[in-house]
Formats: C-alpha cells, structure tokens, sequence
C-alpha cells in the first residue's frame, strides 16, 4: 500500500512537472483559444486610464509566493502584511491583483480543469486542516517558477506575466512612457517572476524598473541587467532563498560573465540580512510572533525594511 | 485475439530492447547481431525515440505556433527523420571502419546496432521537464552514444579507443557531408519538415528574446527615475 502510494505521489509529480510548461507554450502557440495573433503583437491596452489614481509618483506591484491560488487567495498573514505594507508608503500606488503563476493571469479556482480541486484545497486551507494537502498549491506553483527560470521556456513564460502586470498597472493609472518608477516586490517565487518579468516590462511600459525580494528564489535571468536594482532580502533561518544560487549555475562565482555575476560586479544587487527569520512556519518574513531581543516580528522587520529601501530611492515622497 | 497477442509480444520485446541496450547489456548485442529478424524491434525503438525526443524538445514547435494537428504530424515525422540519420550515421561507422581501420561486419548489423543507440531517447519526453529536461537531454544523449561505441566495439570486437575513433570519425564525416555535398539533401528535408509543420520552424526562444527585448541586455532603461 506505501509502495503504490509512492510510486503513484511520484507518478503525478512527474506529469505535473512535464505538463507545467504547457499552459505558457499553449497560450503562446495560441492553442488555448482562437489562432490569436502572436502576443507580442498585441500591446496590452494603454489608453485606459484611472484617472484616481494617475497622480501616483510609484508604483509598487505584489507579487505573491508561491502558496497563492489567485490574486486575492493568498496566506491571510501575506494579506495582513499587504495592508501593512499600505499605509506606510504614501505617494506610492500598491497593485496586488496579479496572479503572478499564470501567464493570463487567472486563478487556478477560475475556469480550468481542475478549478474544483484548486477550489476543495482553497477550502482546506482556510479551514487550516490538512496542511499536506494544501502543499500541493505549493509544487503547482513551485512548477511555474522553474518554468520561469529556464531559458526554453522562461522568455514566453516572463513575457505573459509582463503583460497581464502591464495591463494591471494601466488600469491602476500608470500612464505608459511617462518615465514613472514601478518597483516589483516579490516574495519567495514571486522573486523569480518579478525578474523574469522585468526585461519586458521595461519595454512595454519605458519604465524604470526596481525589484525587492523577499526570500526569493531567483535564477541568473537577463533582467537583472536591465532594471535599476534588485534588493534581495532573506533571513538568517531561511535555507530556501539560497536555493537559487545552488541551482542556477548562472548564480555560481565561476560564472564569472553570466548576467547575474556581471550585475553583481556593477553592484545592482543588494544583499540585506534580516535577522533571525524563517522562509515558512513560525517566524517568518510575514509571521507576528516575536523573534528578536528587542520585541520585533518577522512582519515589522520587513516591512522597515521594504519601506527603507523605498525611502531611501526617494519613492515615497507625495510631490510629483 | 492472436493479433493482439502477437502485438503485446511485439512490444514486450520493444521494452525488454530498451531496458537491455541502456544497461549496456552484451546479450542484446549478441542477438542484436544473430537475429536479423531483430530489426522491426529496433525500428520500433527508433520510431519512438525520434517522436518522444521531439516531444521534449516541442518547445520549438510552440515557438513557431505549429497547430495541434500539424504537431502530432510533426512528432511522428520526426521518428521517421531520426531513422533515417541514423541509418546514414550507421553507413558512415561501416565506411570508415572498412576503409580505415580493414574492420569487416555486415551493414545491416551495424545498422541495427546503432539504432539500439536510440533507446535512451525513448525517455526523450523527459526533457520537457522545466529545468531539469535540460540536464536530462545532454544525459541522454551521452547513453546513447555509450550504447552505440559498446555495440560497435562488441561486433567488430575492437578496443574502446578504435570503436570511438571509428564511432567519431563517422559522425564527424555526417557533418563535413551535410555542409557541403549534403546541402540538397538537408534542404529537402528541411523542406519536408517545414511542409508537415505549416511553418517554417527557424524562429528559435533566443531570437524571441532578442526581439523583445533587444540583443544589448545591458543598455540601461530608457529613463532613469523622474
């Protein structure tokens, strides 16, 4: 019985691996719909303007980890943190309605195959019961990432996610060409996705672009090289942010000429220790229980952090 | 009924070949090399290699949005295509080793043997995998070449080093042909392809890339702040 269950758990992660590329190459190939023209050709609309919103001098977009199933359903201590993370930066439009797993931006509860499923695990997890269960919202998403950070796929992966950002921050106000900064914060495989995203980002929007990560996991991707900076935080008790430079020998020192190592060298990334914080469980980046001497939480020390390096670019000021 | 026994049989022998040939086992050379009738089954392993490794590396037809229909075509095309490299790759072992190194087998043998050397590529799907298919592809097709220079070595029962020689030279003599005197024959099946497929199958990831976001990944942005 432990056997078949073995031998069935690894059979399923094996097709869900072999299929995870699939939607991004579908949706590209244009199989998921009509034979559209090819995406590039169609410009996310930047006419559309929130007037409410325009007077923004930044533009800070979310992008979640990988425990979220849709925009809105993600961990409620990310959301706590989110409206946290809110009132703190004045001047500065937050964008938190990208789902940053799919390249069209829907849900896995939206209409797909197995939105019902997606939907039953969504269940368990605000019912905070069979946690093992609810891990597999992790590897569906964990899958993305890789999808993300390899050089086959990653382009039209990246690209799928800078338009359905593109598109949010349009609708958020943002007025394309006008030079405004746009920072990407992502958290944990959010990380990847804001730096894979970012080389078109750019040029879809003329933007200046800045990534904060948190935890993340990143592979040597292009980008790195063409946004402003990238602020990569982590954790003292955090094993998995360091995943992305054991796995991605594009990270590793003796690549001296990759992408990541030539950033590196120019000093567009910044490493910043945040103390004693876990990647998940107690104690993490988002977590409220106390974990230093002097009474912080894991969600208080980064969201100074977050906040600092924000200031200190100059993003927070309300003058435009 | 007896169709269908006779099928499941076919394909038993179809795995038991792949199993044996990616362990390098010399019991599958030896009837490899007695049993001529031995040649559907690896014409069987090679169909399948050729169509699983494209399945792997689909990425490629994605890219140039070839339509449902026209990619299962292409898939089974490109069995048909990998047959034929390489029984032309198994001609050139035989040449070379006749002519150079005075080693006498029977060209259909090695024909056979080097189509063992397809095997791994059965698990060819596998390089689909995110991240790991990359890895996974290299690994494949350092077995398959392992598994073609024992084979060879184990006919002609030469040494590892006249084998690889032999093995190498053959496929480096493919490549000079097929960028001089070849040339007609890649454009026409370059044409088939491009036929089967409804595109032209030259637009690569890279080149997407390029075009999107410009060959100088370190220009900076177009603006710097406000």
């Amino acid at each position: 019985m432990i056997g078949f269950l073995i031998t069935g758990t690894i059979a399923l992660l094996l097709i869900s691996a072999l299929v995870a590329p699939l939607e991004s190459l579908g949706w590209w190939a244009g199989w998921l719909g009509e034979h559209d023209p090819l995406p590039i050709e169609q410009a996310p609309d930047v006419t559309a303007l929130d007037e409410a919103a325009s007077d923004a001098n930044h533009y800070l977009v979310y992008l979640s980890g990988i425990g979220a199933i849709t925009d809105e359903s993600i961990p409620s201590e990310e959301l706590d943190w989110i409206n946290m993370l809110h009132k703190r930066i004045p001047g500065t439009t937050l964008v938190a309605d990208v789902f940053p797993y799919s390249v069209t931006n829907l849900g896995l509860t939206s209409n797909r195959l197995f939105a019902g499923l997606w939907r039953w695990l969504e269940h368990l997890r605000i019912q905070n019961t069979a946690e093992i269960l609810t891990f597999v919202i992790n590897i569906r998403n964990l899958l993305q990432v890789a999808v993300s950070a390899d050089h086959r796929y990653g382009p039209i992966y990246n690209l799928g996610v800078a338009r359905e950002i593109a598109r949010s921050l349009v609708a958020h106000g943002y007025r394309s060409g006008s030079g405004t900064p746009i920072t990407l914060l992502g958290w944990s495989g959010g990380g990847q996705i804001a730096l894979g995203a970012s080389s078109f980002l750019i040029g879809m929007l003329q933007a200046p672009v800045r990534i904060i990560s948190i935890g993340g996991v990143m592979a040597d991707d292009p980008g790195v090289l063409r946004i402003e900076h990238l602020y990569h935080f982590y954790g003292d008790k955090d094993p998995v942010h360091g995943l992305g430079g054991k796995l991605f020998p594009g990270r590793w020192s003796l690549m001296r000429q990759s992408d990541w190592n030539r950033a590196l060298a120019r000093g567009r990334i910044t490493f910043t220790s945040l103390g004693p914080i876990a990647h998940n469980g107690p104690g993490n980046y988002f977590g409220t229980e106390v974990i230093t001497e002097d009474g912080r939480c894991g969600a208080e020390i980064t969201l100074n952090a977050v906040v600092n390096v924000l200031a200190q670019a100059g993003l927070l000021s309300t003058d435009r | 009924m007896e169709t269908i026994d006779s099928l499941f049989q076919f394909l038993g022998y179809v795995w038991n070949g792949i199993g044996a040939a990616m362990w390098l086992n010399p019991r599958v050379f030896e009837m490899v090399e007695a049993y001529p009738r031995s040649r559907w089954v690896i014409l069987a392993i090679v169909l399948l290699g050729g169509t699983s490794l494209l399945l792997g590396q689909s990425v490629i037809l994605f890219v140039n949005r070839v339509r449902p229909g026209r990619f299962v075509l292409s898939l089974m095309l490109n069995g048909l295509i990998f047959a034929v490299d390489l029984i032309i790759w198994a001609g050139a072992i035989w040449g070379i080793a006749h002519l150079v190194f005075d080693l006498q087998a029977s060209l259909t043998v090695i024909v056979r043997m080097v189509g063992l050397g397809a095997a791994p590529y059965t698990f060819g799907f596998l390089v689909l995998l995110p991240y790991a298919g990359n890895f996974i592809g290299r690994a494949l097709a350092v077995w398959s070449f392992l598994i073609v220079l024992n084979s060879i070595a184990f006919v002609y029962e030469t040494g590892f080093w006249t084998a690889l020689m032999t093995v190498g030279t053959g496929w480096a003599l493919i490549m000079i042909l097929s960028a001089t005197v070849g040339k007609p024959v890649v454009a026409i099946r370059n044409q088939i392809w491009h036929r089967v497929a409804g595109s032209q199958i030259d637009i690569r990831v890279q080149d997407l890339l390029e075009a999107l976001i410009g060959e100088q990944a370190d220009v900076p942005p177009v603006r710097k702040g406000r």
